[in-house]
């Protein structure tokens, strides 16, 4: 490669970044979670022909999950900055980019795990129904168990999506990959850099990737 | 053990009502193994879905030990549930519990006894089902008959009053359904458990059930002891599903019935009458020559019977003689020709 000066680089720097990004995505997957799968379970449960049957509270969850999935995820990020000050102090670094990623994630998961409770055999429901399970037996005894090579899918594309988030944090001083790619390698022009932060990305999601399909394989009875 | 009174249903189905069950009244006691045939589409899935009520009835009332269970509360309807077990044609259990944690599943539900007491329970019903080798496997590493002792098993586990059996045997090779079938007979003998089935197999019922309902359009068309329902169907819904049985309808296709140039007499017997030898008898007594034309002889649960079609040859007087003969020995004559 001509014209390429690696000594520029920082490796410091990068595993710092590295670093950013790695617990950005590990606390808002961890939140995302938290607020998502519930959120999933309930537009399942809502939805027409299920236990909690409710086509009012479905279409008003589903709407706000459609107005949050429309918004582009760097708009969502400008749009939340006073909301997140308030929320975690700050809007910038780590702490800053979270409360951005966990809105813009949570919905998409929560589709995602709609999705995967979809694929639970009705017959099986009702099995456990003609047993006399309630229905909170019902979700935590069959759908959640019967679903876990989906959810854990799931799970997986949400991780790597957050990634991609991160990344895109950076243009409002997000920390991590992202932000070290755009000072150095966009605004700097040390395409060093950007290659460096390019392959390691790649390697994050590929990583994820692996370790999200060998948890489903192991899970899945099918 | 279960009334039915007057049962309607009516689903909307793109807007339009299509009537599924209509004016369904009948009785099950205690003990018998009670079989409903019918077609597909007849209704008789929704009807024994009503029995624990994963169906609502529009109207009627069904009372299941002296309870009416349409005005249960939710908490008592779930208690009922618990006392009626159901085995389904998909066997559907969870995928994600080996065979021994789906057993084990209604009895965490109600959170009964100890994880030991359990577990000792799960044996109990692993062994009664001969599934005892299987125990921590998953349903996916299982055959159909394998699988729906499991959902036997597990129907089983909180010790039921009533099973309620849907299609239970209607994805099952014809070996594993009579395994299946002697396995619902043991428990219902030995558990003194009624049994409710629906079926559009006769041969279903008549391996296993006390009583038939045959249902049609969503009513009830004929009811009975099988052995009369079966052997002297009045209704065309049931003739046509005997006959798919007995081959009673081969003959038609065969000609035989035409190119016969003597009487034709359908004979059915139940019973002892079954092992005796009434058509040498009444040839030798009568002077009357036959030839078989067709023949079942089986059993109806443990009732052996038989259904022959002869041609007799011989004098108008003799062969009037012969059939008050017949019927003395409580044969049934239908004369074809």
């Amino acid at each position: 490669m001509m014209g390429l000066d690696w000594s520029i680089l920082d490796w410091g720097e990068i595993g710092l970044a590295s670093w950013d990004t790695l617990r950005m995505m590990g606390w808002s997957l961890l939140f995302t979670v938290v607020f998502g799968l519930p959120l999933g379970v309930l537009l399942f449960l809502t939805s027409r022909r299920q236990l909690l049957q409710n086509n009012w509270l479905n279409r008003a969850l589903s709407f706000i999950a459609n107005v949050l999935r429309s918004l582009p995820f760097l708009i969502l990020l400008v749009v939340m900055i006073p909301l997140t000050a308030w929320l975690v102090g700050t809007s910038l670094g780590v702490e800053g980019a979270i409360p951005p990623l966990v809105v813009g994630a949570t919905p998409f998961f929560a589709r995602l795990v709609e999705n995967a409770l979809r694929e639970v055999d009705r017959g099986v429901i009702e099995a456990v129904q003609s047993l006399g399970a309630t229905r909170w037996q019902i979700v935590w005894k069959v759908l959640l168990p019967e679903a876990r090579p989906g959810l854990l899918a799931a799970l997986t594309v949400t991780a790597i999506t957050l990634v991609s988030y991160t990344a895109m944090s950076g243009v409002i001083g997000g920390g991590g990959l992202g932000d070290l790619a755009i000072r150095y390698g966009y605004q700097r022009f040390q395409t060093e850099v950007m290659i460096v932060t390019v392959v390691i990305l790649i390697v994050l999601v590929q990583l994820l990737q692996m370790l999200g399909d060998w948890l489903v394989a192991r899970v899945s009875k099918k | 053990m279960i009334r039915l009174e007057n049962l309607e249903k009516t689903f909307i189905v793109d807007g339009r009502s299509v009537p599924a069950l209509r004016g369904i009244s009948l009785d099950v006691p205690a003990g018998e193994v009670f079989g409903i045939i019918g077609r597909s589409g007849a209704g008789k899935s929704t009807l024994i879905r009503m029995l624990n009520l994963l169906e609502r009835p529009d109207s009627g009332r069904i009372v299941i030990d002296g309870q009416d269970v349409t005005s249960l509360s939710e908490t008592a309807l779930r208690g009922m549930r618990q006392q009626v077990g159901m085995v389904f044609q998909h066997f559907n259990l969870l995928s994600s519990r080996t065979v021994a944690e789906n057993v084990r599943l209604p009895l965490e539900l109600i959170r009964s006894g100890s994880r030991a007491e359990q577990n000792a329970r799960v044996d109990e019903l692993l062994e009664l089902v001969g599934l005892a080798a299987h125990r921590d496997k998953y349903p996916s590493q299982l055959s159909g008959g394998q699988k729906q002792r499991v959902g036997i098993a597990r129907a089983l586990a909180n010790r039921p009053k009533l099973l309620l059996c849907d299609e239970a045997t209607s994805a099952l090779d014809p070996q594993t359904t009579q395994s299946i079938l002697d396995l619902i007979a043991d428990i219902n003998k030995q558990l003194k458990l009624t049994v409710v089935l629906i079926t559009h197999e006769m041969g279903v019922i008549r391996r296993i059930a006390d009583r038939v309902a045959v249902i049609d359009g969503g009513r009830i068309v004929e009811i009975g002891p099988v052995a009369e329902v079966f052997l002297h169907p009045q209704q065309s819904a049931t003739q046509s599903m005997v006959a798919e049985l007995s081959h009673a309808d081969e003959l038609e296709d065969s000609g035989l019935l035409d190119s016969a140039s003597g009487a034709v007499w359908r004979l059915t017997f139940v019973g002892a009458t079954t092992h005796e030898p009434i058509l040498f008898d009444t040839a030798h007594r009568y002077g009357l020559s036959f030839s078989l034309l067709q023949g079942t002889v089986s059993r109806l649960k443990d009732l052996p019977y038989g259904q022959l079609v002869v041609e007799w040859q011989g004098e108008t007087d003799k062969l009037a003689a012969a059939r008050e003969g017949l019927a003395a020995r409580n044969v049934v004559v239908e004369v074809l020709r």
